[in-house]
């Protein structure tokens, strides 16, 4: 029996460091490189010498990016450069250009902030992205002469994609991280009904099901607004990428509605440059900016501007988005402080925050707030939490199942105890097996046989026809007659003459005979005649004709012999191929003549 | 000089005679076209050509050529057949025979063509091909073909027989043909043979094509379209089709399930795998709520479309459509809807303050969570959030119509409804707007729902902003603080957006006159009255205070108790604005009040009958010319008079008086008989009398275009007329002047022929003049301008003038109401010269016969006359609730545009006109040899309003 082998050296029953070894068909793929980012040690890079202690090349074939959050693309400069590998690296445009970027910010973060040692350097990330290979979404691309990947749309962020994978008869979906839902920016994934064997599923969210996503926004928008018509201002912490956008579109789009005229800046660093790709990656965003960006494009921000730090001290209202959206440093804590002490201010947490930040303390009700410095600072603006998360929900997974329907399912990227509820869930309603393997853990799943057959065209033309001819049936089966040829590699279904033609031999034919007594009497043509009558009867669904005293059905001679005497023989002969037919005519005639 | 002119003039008439008249019938008067020499395109000309085609690639170039330019005459159409048909024979490429079937087709479609021999040959061509190509075609051929002769069954049978003969081809593509065939022509029958009929088109359910499977059950559908019974039983097969891989089947199964769901509702049905039974329709809708989550955009759409048209879904599958379960961490969670709803009824309001006040309540039992739940759970919580505008659109438009039918749906859709306010789509917040417009009546809005509607009144679009504003005013609101907060928030809204004090009235007026009882404890707070104090009086011209007055007054309508709570200078701004905006303010009773009010009903059946007998009298006056013509001009006036008084005859006077005013025109004219001989006028004199003749024709054209709804008696009185003033016209033409009458003449004489055929339609008994014309004209032999002239001054001269046409009250007038830029701001726009300057325009246009003639002319202090044809987008219907019979009459248009104004630099301010005007190019004022060069005419359709603009000369920077 084939197999898959599915590795997870990271994202085995857990979120962060995502990076599965797939085995299929004799190649080794590696699907996605993500680095950990809560570990500061080498625990934050999947274990590489689980494969080998030297270099990856000889025993990966190629490396797969789903997107270009680190926790599915930042340890690739390591695995490449300091590791070892020169083989492939799949993702689509967009992540190989936003990639790169975050890298460098990650690595400027850890190098020149905190000081770590035996990191990669920024030349290690522009050797690493030569080795990318962009494909295209629906793009087919031959790896080698087995491998086959194709990039399908995932929503999530920008150039998310999913991958299938194809290596002979075996196929393995890879979701990486998606979206069933769409948002302002970007559709949702999609993925045809491609029935691969394993689909790897992430499942982040695979115990809630969430609130219609118009509520949130509604919600989002009004505060906003309040806040703003009383004059207070509007503080968002968010991550550079990804949400920032989307938040920015919003209300973007909201103010132009509206009508506002109050500020929205935007703090600046990462997402300027990163804002470019977004304008330029328009086929990627959803239907609404793919439709209007020949008149305008929606990311050329009209009302979003860039911040400045004087501005903080700006009388009126504002809506400022700023880095890092956890509040717990750099531009966001800055202006946090600053703000926090007047009612008429607000500050939203578009997302959710680690134990021990500022934005943790706050959104659990902290009143006052106490810095390092001995600086303390009381919290009379109005905390708000609001949650946009570009994760498919419970529903949305079973949805993808339900739309691409694998033969097995594995989930990784989650939770362990919340995955266990899925995959219950999962064999229960779908009735296929569901896999959660944990980090270093083999997961083997049994593929079936599949022999693919070439057969020659005149023989399905001519089976084709004959089918079409007979009155239809849904129910009938369909037969071929033809003889399996294993040539070189290729095992093919040829007609029987033309086999005969090419491998030049003659065609034989065994034909069996045997004899039949007979008491009847009479002329023997006679005799025949009641037989051919008698088998019209019994064979029915055939056609038996007579002629020259000899009955023939199909293949099947039967001929009377003798004189007018009581004793006749019967002459039963067939063919091999209707060994059937001719046996039981044989046998009725037996049964007749005793 | 004159006389070379004349010269010219002769010798341009000399050359018409090259038109030769055929035949001239007593009755029918036909103008001579040339004959069209023959092109050599028509088919049978082509065809020949066929045989000297080396090969089958120039055989193919030939009949493309030949589709291009079709065109053959009926008695040719046998021979042409018979050539494709040999050709046919001997054709190799199939590409070839395929044209060749579909020029068949072409020739079929031919009137007069005998169908059922076009037919017989196609299918005899077919016999002895092999290429599924040319069969495919052939079937195709032989399908439109039987579509063109509906009611001939026998050959209708001969197709379905030869159809279920090709059945049995290998390719798809014949085999879809056929089944559509097969479809489409297969003669109503008994139940038995309709049985069998299903049963053969079942049984390619399962086809290996995608297109066969789907055009079987197309075929289904178009039987069942057809009237056939389709038995029920299929369903279960039907649903199997639901996983195919393919959308083009799953788009038809659905459409298929969605008719058996409507056509058998009541049928039980078992579920698999379990002992219900449950309706046939609700398993139907669930299937379709499938739909809703199906891969593929197209299928989505339409599953979102059918869910709204299927009407007898129980209640329970109803409200799973809206139903999501939501949890998180396995814990149940409420929505943002239920804990809105909690808020309210609980007395707290949300604090906003807490993140975790959604925090997830009990913990969930792991296996009575079904994630995939078949059936109709969220459907439209699917719909309305899908990427695609198309599925979402359709989804709202669902929820609507559901909601329509049932009150209790409704009420639960209203959440998902104001959701969609926030749709990134306009047309789709729109739509979400329009909707809830409909099902208002069955909803009574809670505070908090009308707050979050409220939210989106600020909107930047006047549409959303008007369609909330029709919203508003048909919904019920609960409590007095929410319509506290709906008022104060719209006039605060007005204040941002002064153009939309109309629509706030409106709105305000509805509100009024709904919530009696919720306005009263109001009332002093609105106004300002103080118990002790006399507060200053509000100003009657300011917008926000008309508006609390429209309210109030329309809410005192319904409630006794109002009135004498209101302040005397209330009540006398109440009788200003019952004069300057009647349309907002009732009627009230003011009892102690102690100016009077005249109370003017709208219409009264004396004016009916007082118009009948200004026309009786007319009529019955044989007097001689000049009493006539004083009684003509008294009516006249009197018609005028009435038409400002009552409004339900007003169209009809109108059209009376302005009839009349143009026969006092015509009278005037000929009394004078100057007319006959023009060359021997003054300079003056004959400026009179074309000015006048002029006017006639203006007359008439207003009295063809400005008026809807007249009977045809009315249309061809009109025209009528009309005939008589080109007459004159050309009389004039001909008599008076030296420019070419070949135009006028041939202008006279079309319009002669259809007033024949018009009248012949209607069984119309032509008046005097007509009649003497249409005598006289078929009399003549070449009807040159100078001969038809000299038969019409007789005439003209003789003819008596036609009846004036019975009243008929249907008549309404076109008019125009300019309601922005309004003539009465003293500010100048100023904009820099040589640029462009946009000024809103708003207008209601009443009444119109055609909506495409409206242009908007702008006239500049220089004379400068510039014509602007507005954007279709910018006609909108004037009347939203079609239940208005008023609305039913013409057309009612809202123009909504802004006109754009540009000029050089000015020295002071000057007014810039703009008016509405209707475009008629098919004029016959100065109806000359070519005018395709000059502007069309134009009709204003009101009075301009001027429009203060200062062009500024461009500052020089620095």
């Amino acid at each position: 029996m084939p197999e898959l082998k599915v590795t997870p050296l990271g994202a085995g029953q857990d979120v962060g460091r995502s990076c599965i070894l797939l085995t299929m068909g004799g190649k080794n793929i590696m699907l996605d490189c993500g680095m950990h980012m809560g570990y500061n040690d080498e625990r934050r890079f999947p274990d590489f010498s689980y494969i080998t202690d030297g270099s990856l090349s000889p025993f990966i074939d190629c490396v797969i990016i789903s997107h270009f959050h680190l926790d599915h693309c930042g340890a690739l400069p390591f695995m490449s450069e300091m590791v070892g590998y020169t083989g492939p690296i799949y993702m689509t445009h967009p992540t190989k250009a936003i990639a790169p970027i975050l890298l460098e910010d990650m690595r400027k973060v850890s190098v020149e902030k905190k000081g770590e040692q035996n990191f990669f350097t920024s030349q290690m990330i522009k050797d690493c992205m030569k080795k990318v290979i962009a494909v295209t979404l629906h793009q087919s691309v031959m790896v080698d002469n087995d491998i086959e990947i194709k990039a399908y749309y995932a929503g999530h962020v920008l150039g998310a994609a999913m991958f299938w994978i194809k290596v002979g008869s075996q196929s393995v979906v890879y979701t990486g991280d998606y979206n069933m839902t769409p948002d302002r920016h970007l559709g949702a994934a999609w993925i045809d009904k491609c029935k691969p064997d394993l689909l790897i599923s992430e499942s982040t969210y695979a115990t809630t099901i969430r609130d219609s996503k118009r509520c949130r926004e509604k919600d989002f928008l009004k505060k906003v607004h309040e806040c703003v018509d009383r004059g207070g201002k509007v503080l968002i912490p968010v991550f550079a990428l990804g949400r920032a956008q989307e938040l920015c579109i919003l209300l973007e789009t909201y103010w132009e509605r509206m009508n506002l005229k109050a500020p929205i800046y935007f703090a600046l660093g990462l997402t300027e440059k990163a804002n470019n790709y977004y304008k330029m990656f328009i086929t990627w965003t959803n239907q609404k900016i793919r439709k209007t960006f020949v008149q305008r494009n929606m990311f050329d921000f009209k009302h979003i501007k860039a911040f400045d730090r004087q501005f903080i001290d700006n009388p009126g209202p504002m809506v400022v988005f700023a880095t890092p959206g956890m509040l717990h440093a750099g531009l966001s804590l800055q202006i946090f402080k600053k703000w926090a002490p007047n009612e008429n201010n607000m500050i939203i947490m578009p997302g959710f925050c680690v134990q021990g930040t500022v934005g943790h303390k706050i959104l659990n009700g902290a009143k006052v707030v106490e810095f390092e410095n001995r600086q303390v600072v009381e919290v009379k603006m109005a905390v708000e939490y609001m949650s946009f998360s570009a994760h498919a929900d419970a529903k949305g997974i079973m949805q993808l199942i339900q739309h691409c329907e694998p033969m097995n399912v594995m989930l990784v990227h989650g939770e362990a105890a919340k995955m266990e509820f899925l995959k219950e869930k999962i064999q229960q309603e779908f009735n296929i097996k569901c896999y959660n393997p944990a980090n270093g853990e083999t997961s083997v799943i049994t593929t079936p046989v599949k022999i693919p057959i070439d057969v020659s065209l005149s023989l399905l033309k001519a089976e084709a026809k004959k089918f079409s001819s007979l009155p239809p049936d849904p129910k009938r089966r369909r037969t071929l007659h033809g003889v399996l040829v294993m040539k070189d590699n290729n095992v093919c279904l040829m007609d029987v003459d033309d086999a005969c033609k090419e491998a030049g031999i003659n065609r034989h034919v065994v034909r069996f005979s045997s004899t039949v007594h007979l008491n009847d009497s009479g002329p023997s043509l006679a005799t025949a005649h009641k037989l051919h009558g008698f088998m019209k009867d019994k064979l029915p669904q055939w056609s038996v004709t007579f002629s020259e005293g000899e009955i023939s059905v199909e293949s099947v001679l039967v001929k009377v012999e003798g004189d007018d005497d009581e004793n006749k023989n019967v002459y039963v002969s067939w063919t091999n191929q209707d060994e059937d037919l001719g046996s039981y005519i044989f046998n009725l005639l037996n049964t007749m003549s005793q | 000089m004159a006389a070379v002119l004349k010269k010219r003039a002769l010798a341009e008439y000399s050359q018409t005679i090259q038109e030769t008249p055929t035949h001239l019938p007593l009755k029918k008067l036909r103008l001579v076209k040339k004959l069209t020499p023959s092109t050599g395109s028509s088919l049978i000309n082509l065809l020949p050509l066929l045989e000297d085609c080396a090969n089958s690639k120039e055989a193919l170039q030939l009949l493309l050529r030949v589709s291009d330019s079709f065109e053959v005459e009926t008695s040719d159409i046998p021979e042409c057949i018979r050539k494709l048909g040999e050709h046919f024979k001997n054709e190799s490429e199939s590409a070839v025979r395929v044209k060749i079937l579909s020029l068949l087709f072409d020739l079929g479609r031919e009137p007069n063509a005998d169908i059922a021999l076009v037919i017989d040959e196609a299918i005899s061509l077919l016999k002895s091909d092999k290429s599924h190509k040319v069969i495919a075609q052939g079937m195709n051929t032989v399908l439109k073909l039987g579509k063109l002769i509906p009611e001939s069954s026998v050959i209708h049978q001969k197709l379905v027989d030869v159809a279920k003969q090709y059945l049995k081809d290998v390719s798809h593509a014949v085999k879809c043909k056929c089944l559509e065939i097969i479809g489409a022509h297969f003669p109503l029958s008994t139940e038995e043979e309709t049985e069998k009929l299903l049963h053969l088109i079942s049984s390619y359910f399962n086809n290996e094509d995608a297109r066969v499977r789907s055009a079987a059950f197309s075929t289904i559908i178009t039987l069942h379209g057809r009237g056939f019974k389709i038995n029920p039983k299929i369903y279960v097969d039907v649903c199997e089709a639901l996983k195919d891989d393919y959308e083009i089947v799953r788009h038809m199964v659905l459409q298929l399930i969605w008719l058996l769901g409507n056509a058998y509702p009541e049928n039980e049905i078992l579920l698999p795998g379990s002992e219900h039974e449950i309706r046939l329709i609700d398993d139907a809708f669930a299937k379709i709520c499938n739909g809703v989550t199906d891969l593929s955009m197209q299928v989505r759409t339409l599953a979102a479309k059918l869910l709204g048209t299927m009407k007898l879904v129980s209640p329970k599958f109803l409200n799973q459509t809206l139903d999501k379960k939501l949890m998180s961490n396995m814990r149940r969670k409420r929505t943002a809807h239920e804990l809105a709803w909690e808020n309210v009824t609980s007395g707290e309001w949300a604090s906003g303050k807490k993140w975790a006040d959604d925090a997830p309540r009990e913990l969930l039992n792991a296996d009575s969570i079904s994630l995939m739940s078949s059936g109709a759970c969220g459907a439209f919580v699917h719909g309305l959030e899908d990427e695609f505008l198309e599925v979402r659109s359709a989804a709202v438009e669902s929820l609507c119509q559901l909601s329509i039918r049932n009150p209790q749906f409704a009420n639960m859709a209203l959440d998902f409804l104001v959701d969609m306010f926030n749709d990134e789509i306009e047309d789709v917040r729109l739509k979400a707007i329009d909707s809830l417009t409909l099902i208002s009546e069955h909803i009574i809005l809670r505070d908090d729902q009308l707050e979050t509607i409220l939210g989106a009144l600020e909107d930047f679009s006047q549409d959303v902003r008007e369609g909330l504003h029709r919203m508003l005013a048909s919904c019920k609101m609960s409590t007095t603080a929410g319509l506290k907060m709906c008022v104060e928030k719209l006039l605060d809204n007005l204040k941002r957006y002064p153009q939309d004090k109309r629509s706030t009235f409106k709105c305000l007026q509805r509100i009024g006159s709904q919530h009696p009882e919720l306005v009263l404890p109001l009332v002093p707070q609105f106004l300002n009255i103080h118990p002790f104090f006399d507060t200053a009086e509000p100003d009657v011209e300011n917008p926000q205070y008309i508006c609390l007055l429209i309210l109030i007054l329309n809410a005192a309508q319904h409630s006794l108790t109002i009135l004498p709570l209101l302040e005397p200078h209330t009540l006398r701004h109440y009788l200003y604005l019952r004069d300057t905006m009647s349309q907002y303010v009732p009627i009230l009773n003011l009892a102690d009040s102690n100016c009077n009010v005249i109370s003017r009903p709208m219409s009264v059946p004396e004016s009916l009958e007082f118009l009948n007998n200004v026309i009786r009298n007319l009529d019955m006056a044989e007097n001689t010319i000049r009493v006539h013509t004083t009684l003509l001009q008294t009516a006249k006036e009197h018609l005028n008079r009435l038409s400002e008084m009552d409004s339900t005859v007003a169209g009809t006077a109108q059209f009376t008086s302005l009839y009349i005013g143009a026969q006092l025109h015509i009278s005037q004219i000929l009394e004078k008989g100057f007319w006959a001989n023009p060359g021997t006028l003054a300079t003056q004199q004959a400026n009179t009398l074309k000015t006048s003749i002029q006017n006639l024709l203006q007359d008439c054209l207003m009295l063809q275009f400005f008026f809807v709804g007249l009977s045809p008696v009315e249309k061809c009185a009109v025209k009528q007329f009309r005939l008589r003033a080109l007459a004159l016209n050309l009389v004039y033409i001909v008599k008076g002047s030296n420019a070419s009458a070949l135009a006028p003449c041939h202008h006279f004489l079309t319009v002669v022929e259809d007033m024949q055929k018009e009248l012949s339609q209607y069984g119309l008994e032509p008046d005097s003049f007509t009649a003497s014309v249409f005598r006289e004209l078929s009399l003549l032999e070449e009807p040159k301008p100078g001969a038809v002239s000299r038969v019409l001054i007789p005439i003209l001269s003789e003819a008596k003038l036609g009846k004036i046409p019975r009243p008929n009250i249907n008549i309404r007038m076109s008019s125009a109401t300019i309601l922005e830029p309004s003539s009465q701001t003293d500010t100048s726009l100023k904009f820099t010269a040589g640029l462009i300057m946009s000024v809103p325009f708003e207008a209601e246009l009443r009444y119109l016969l055609d909506p495409s003639r409206i242009r908007l002319k702008v006239k500049y202090p220089d004379q400068k006359t510039q014509i602007i044809l507005p954007r279709p987008a910018h006609l909108k219907p004037l009347y939203f609730d079609t239940t208005d019979k008023e609305a039913q009459v013409g057309h009612n248009i809202r123009l909504l545009t802004s006109v754009l104004i540009s000029h050089q630099v000015w020295s002071e301010a000057c007014n810039v006109e703009i008016n509405v005007a209707l475009a008629i190019p098919e004029a016959d004022i100065g109806k000359r040899k070519t005018i395709a060069d000059s502007t069309p005419t134009l009709l204003d359709l009101c009075k301009p309003v001027k429009v203060s603009v200062a062009p500024k000369p461009i500052k020089k920077a620095l």
